[in-house]
């Protein structure tokens, strides 16, 4: 499948695009959506990220599975569109907290509301940790990539994963913990 | 796994399984990446058009460092061309150099003469 869908995008078949966006295209958004915490910015992340395989096609080698590429991109682009955000939040403080995930019914402001006063959970905590440790909790836990394929999308050693998901988890507990009592105290 | 493992699991895959893409927007992805394909087997003169056409027409991202690095080549150039012409006209070769004789006659009839100057004279 995988060679099916690198051949017919190097010799430009629209199959071959519908093949790409049906096997990956809500994965990655879900994968961008977890990291980001927005899903617009997700739905961002995953067109830049599919552009970008079109444009860069003839340079994929494989030295690493087509999959392992894609998250590659989609996480490089993700990273950019977090730190574009930064500046979106600096000028626009107000609609910060709408940014938030708001998951995929909340087109309306009273559904966006709800969202709101409830959190959305995990992504919730998960969005107040570095981003170095979200990249790794979502693809181990949403994902449910080894070490090893984490190693290898993100050109990290194996070691160093081990250590991120180690602390990342941890923080991730303590900010769960943090919510929760907040919200019963 | 341990409990805390499962839960973090459970919960992230719930909290984003509704999360896809309209069939509208798949189509416009598709759309998109198909024109890309279609970009990228074009000649390159039909690129450069395309290019200028766009750039002409609209709002166009420039790389401002291949601009700065011609910039400064430029600059540097122009810079090094002037510091050498200068260096000509205070140097000036000696078949350029005339000599100005005057010569007065009879009846105060006054004949000024020019006179080339060979080179190693000077």
């Amino acid at each position: 499948m995988e060679a099916e869908i690198i051949s017919g995008l190097k010799k430009g078949k629209e199959e071959a695009v519908a093949l790409l966006v049906d096997k990956y295209g809500d994965r990655m958004l879900r994968a961008a959506s977890a990291i980001t915490g927005d899903q617009q910015i997700a739905e961002e992340v995953v067109q830049d990220t599919f552009l970008q395989v079109c444009k860069k096609i003839d340079s994929f080698n494989n030295e690493s599975s087509l999959q392992t590429w894609i998250y590659r991109i989609t996480i490089n682009t993700a990273k950019n569109y977090i730190r574009g955000a930064w500046f979106r939040k600096v000028s626009n403080v107000e609609n910060d907290e709408i940014a938030s995930f708001s998951g995929p019914h909340a087109d309306n402001p009273e559904d966006k509301y709800i969202q709101k006063e409830e959190g959305s959970g995990v992504i919730l905590s998960l969005k107040k940790l570095p981003r170095k440790y979200r990249e790794v909790l979502v693809l181990y836990y949403l994902e449910e990539l080894s070490i090893k394929e984490i190693s290898n999308i993100l050109k990290q050693p194996e070691g160093s994963i081990k250590s991120k998901l180690s602390r990342g988890r941890t923080m991730l507990k303590a900010e769960i913990g943090k919510k929760r009592g907040i919200e019963s105290g | 796994m341990d409990n805390f493992d499962k839960y973090i699991k459970q919960s992230l895959q719930e909290e984003v399984y509704d999360v896809q893409f309209s069939s509208e927007k798949k189509a416009k992805l598709q759309q998109a990446m198909y024109g890309e394909l279609k970009k990228r087997r074009e000649k390159w003169w039909a690129r450069a058009v395309r290019k200028f056409k766009t750039f002409w027409s609209s709002t166009y991202e420039i790389d401002l460092k291949p601009v700065a690095a011609a910039a400064a080549v430029l600059f540097i150039f122009t810079g090094a061309v002037a510091f050498k012409s200068q260096l000509n006209v205070n140097a000036p070769r000696a078949k350029n150099v005339y000599m100005q004789q005057v010569v007065t006659g009879p009846g105060d009839n006054t004949k000024i003469i020019y006179i080339p100057v060979k080179e190693g004279e000077i």
